[in-house]
C-alpha cells in the first residue's frame, strides 16, 4: 500500500507534500531515540511530536509518512522542512489507537 | 579499501533547529554514491544520534566523516564536560537530559545504545572537563 492510498482510506488531512512511499507497518512513539532504535524502514509513524527534529528523525529512519493524531497540526517551518525533505505529514482527528487499528486492517 | 571522500562539519551547541544537518548531508552523499539502502539507514541513525548528543551534551563540536568504497568511519569530537561514567551512559534508559530537552522528544536514554547497535566498530573516549570523542565504523557489507 502506498502513502496516498493509506491517506485516502483513513481520510487523513495532508499537511506536507512528500514522496509516494510504500508502507510496510506502523510504529507509535514520541521519544525520538526510541523511534530511531525501534521503527523499521517504510513504517507509518504516529506521533504527537511536531518539531523540526521529528522531520529529521523520520528522514534518517526512512519513515514512509508521519501521522499526527487527535487533530494535532504542525508549525509552518516544520511543514516547509518536510516538503523540502519529501516527507509526507498528515493529521487526523482520530487517536493513535484508532489509527493503528485501521492501519492494521488495511495492511 | 580506497578512500572516496572526506567530509567535515561544525555542529553547533544547543541549536536544535539545525541539529541533524550534518547527518542529512552525509545521507545524501551516501545515496549519491549508491550505497545499499539498509547501510545508509544504519549510518544515518548512528550519526544523527551522535550529532544530537553533541548538540545536547557536548557543547557542539566537529563531525568528521571518511567514506570508503565499502565502509564509513565517523568521528564526533566535542569539547564539552565529558562523561563521568561511560558504562552508565551506555545503559538503555540512562539520561542526563534536562526537562526542556525532554520536551523536544529527546532524553530517552537510547542514544549511545542505538549508535552501538547500528555500528560495526564503536569506541568512545571521554575526559572530564575536556570532551568526548566517539569513533564508529559501519561496513556496507555487514
Amino acid at each position: 500500500m502506498t502513502v496516498s492510498q493509506l491517506a485516502e482510506n483513513l481520510e487523513l488531512k495532508k499537511l506536507s507534500n512528500g514522496d509516494e512511499n510504500e508502507i510496510n507497518s506502523c510504529y507509535i512513539a514520541d521519544l525520538l531515540s526510541r523511534v530511531l532504535g525501534g521503527c523499521n524502514s517504510n513504517d507509518v509513524w504516529i506521533t504527537v511530536q511536531t518539531s523540526l527534529n521529528m522531520v529529521a528523525v523520520a528522514v534518517m529512519a526512512d519513515i514512509s509518512c508521519v501521522i499526527l493524531p487527535e487533530g494535532i497540526t504542525a508549525p509552518v517551518n516544520v511543514i516547509l522542512k518536510a516538503n523540502d525533505e519529501g516527507l509526507p505529514i498528515y493529521s487526523s482527528n482520530k487517536s493513535a489507537y484508532e489509527l493503528a487499528l485501521m492501519i492494521g486492517e488495511l495492511l | 579499501m580506497a578512500q572516496v571522500l572526506t567530509q567535515k562539519y561544525v555542529v553547533g551547541a544547543d541549536d536544535f533547529a539545525a541539529a541533524g544537518a550534518a547527518s542529512a548531508a552525509v545521507k545524501k552523499t551516501l545515496k549519491q554514491l549508491s550505497f545499499p539502502v539498509d547501510f545508509i539507514r544504519r549510518t544515518s541513525i548512528a550519526m544523527y544520534e551522535g550529532e544530537i548528543n553533541m548538540v545536547i551534551h557536548g557543547g557542539g563540536g566537529i563531525a568528521s566523516v571518511e567514506i570508503y568504497e565499502d565502509c564509513v568511519k565517523i568521528t564526533l569530537a566535542d569539547t564539552g564536560p565529558g562523561i563521568p561514567d561511560i558504562e552508565q551512559a551506555m545503559q538503555e534508559g540512562f539520561s542526563t537530559a534536562t526537562d526542556s530537552i525532554r520536551e523536544l522528544g529527546f532524553g530517552a536514554g537510547m542514544g549511545l545504545p542505538n549508535i552501538k547497535k547500528q555500528s560495526d566498530e564503536f569506541e568512545i573516549i571521554s575526559e572530564i572537563g575536556k570532551g568526548t570523542k566517539l569513533t564508529i565504523t559501519l561496513n556496507a557489507n555487514s
